[in-house]
C-alpha cells in the first residue's frame, strides 16, 4: 500500500522543531498523549485519539534517533496500531533551508499481517496487480 | 454496503486467499475449477472462499448448474478510506507543530 507522505516549510530553527519532536511536553501540544524519551530503542506508548483506527495506545519504539548534525536531523519510530493490526513506521526527517526547516514524513509500511510470507510467494506481482490496478481503476473511475 | 475493516484485512491476511483473489482478478471460477490450482484439500478451499464471501470479496452467481464465484473488490475501498483518515490526521497534526514552532519566537 502507498506510503503516506508529507512536507511541510517551517520558519523555526531546526533545533527548535527537533524539540517538538523528542520532547515528550511538547509532542503533547501537537501529536498525542505519551511517554517517548529520545533513547535508540526505546519503548513508548502514544494515546491515539478516536477515529483513526486505534482503540488502545499505540505500542512504539523509537528506530533512529539523529539530532540536527550538518544542517539535518532525523527521528523514526515503529507505530503498532491494533485495528487491524500493523506496525507502521513513522520517519520524520527536518533538512535546515534558508527560511529555516523543512520537515519530511514518510509513514509507511501499510501492508498486511504476514507480509514475510508472501513476499516468498510467486504469486506476490498478481497481488500487486489486484491491489494497485483493480483499486486504482476502481477509485479512478 | 459496508464492510468491517478488521474482517477485509484479516481475509486478505492469508497467501492462500490471496491467491484466490489473484485468480478470480483474472476470471469467474466454481470452487472446483479453484481447488484444482492449490495442493489444499477441497474443503480447505471451501472454508477460504467462505471467509472471502463473508466478508464481501466474493459473490457467487448461478451460471446454469455451476456455482462461479467473482471477485467483488469494493471491500477494498474500506482500507483506503481508512489509509485516508490517517493522511487527513497528519494534514491537521502537522499544522499544529508548525504554528507552534512558528510561534512566540525565543
Amino acid at each position: 500500500m502507498d506510503d503516506i507522505r508529507r512536507s511541510v516549510d517551517m520558519h523555526a530553527p531546526i533545533t527548535r522543531v527537533w524539540d517538538y519532536l523528542t520532547d515528550p511536553a511538547l509532542i503533547a501540544q501537537w501529536l498525542m498523549p505519551n511517554t517517548f524519551r529520545p533513547e535508540l530503542g526505546y519503548d513508548f506508548q502514544m494515546d491515539c485519539p478516536p477515529g483513526i483506527g486505534s482503540s488502545a495506545p499505540i505500542d512504539a519504539k523509537v528506530t533512529a534517533l539523529e539530532p540536527p548534525a550538518g544542517g539535518r536531523a532525523r527521528l523514526a519510530y515503529t507505530w503498532k496500531i491494533d485495528k487491524p493490526p500493523v506496525t507502521t513506521l513513522l520517519d520524520i526527517m527536518l533538512t535546515e533551508t534558508d527560511a529555516g526547516t523543512r520537515l519530511d514524513l514518510v509513514h509507511s509500511g501499510w501492508e498486511l499481517a504476514e507480509p514475510d510470507r508472501y513476499v516468498h510467494d510467486r504469486h506476490a506481482h498478481g497481488w500487486d496487480h489486484l491491489l494497485f490496478n483493480v483499486l486504482k481503476s476502481l477509485l479512478e473511475s | 454496503m459496508t464492510y468491517r475493516l478488521q474482517g477485509v484485512f484479516t481475509a486478505i491476511a492469508d497467501p492462500h486467499r490471496r491467491r484466490m483473489l489473484d485468480y478470480l482478478a483474472v476470471s469467474d471460477l466454481t470452487a472446483g475449477e479453484l481447488a484444482e490450482r492449490f495442493d489444499i484439500s477441497r474443503p480447505a478451499v471451501a472454508s477460504h472462499l467462505r471467509v472471502l464471501e463473508d466478508n464481501g470479496l466474493v459473490t457467487i452467481t448461478r451460471q446454469g448448474r455451476k456455482r462461479v464465484h467473482r471477485l467483488n473488490p469494493a471491500p477494498l475501498l474500506t482500507i483506503r478510506d481508512w489509509l485516508g483518515r490517517y493522511e487527513k490526521f497528519w494534514d491537521g497534526r502537522l499544522d499544529v507543530l508548525k504554528s507552534l514552532v512558528e510561534g512566540e519566537r525565543n
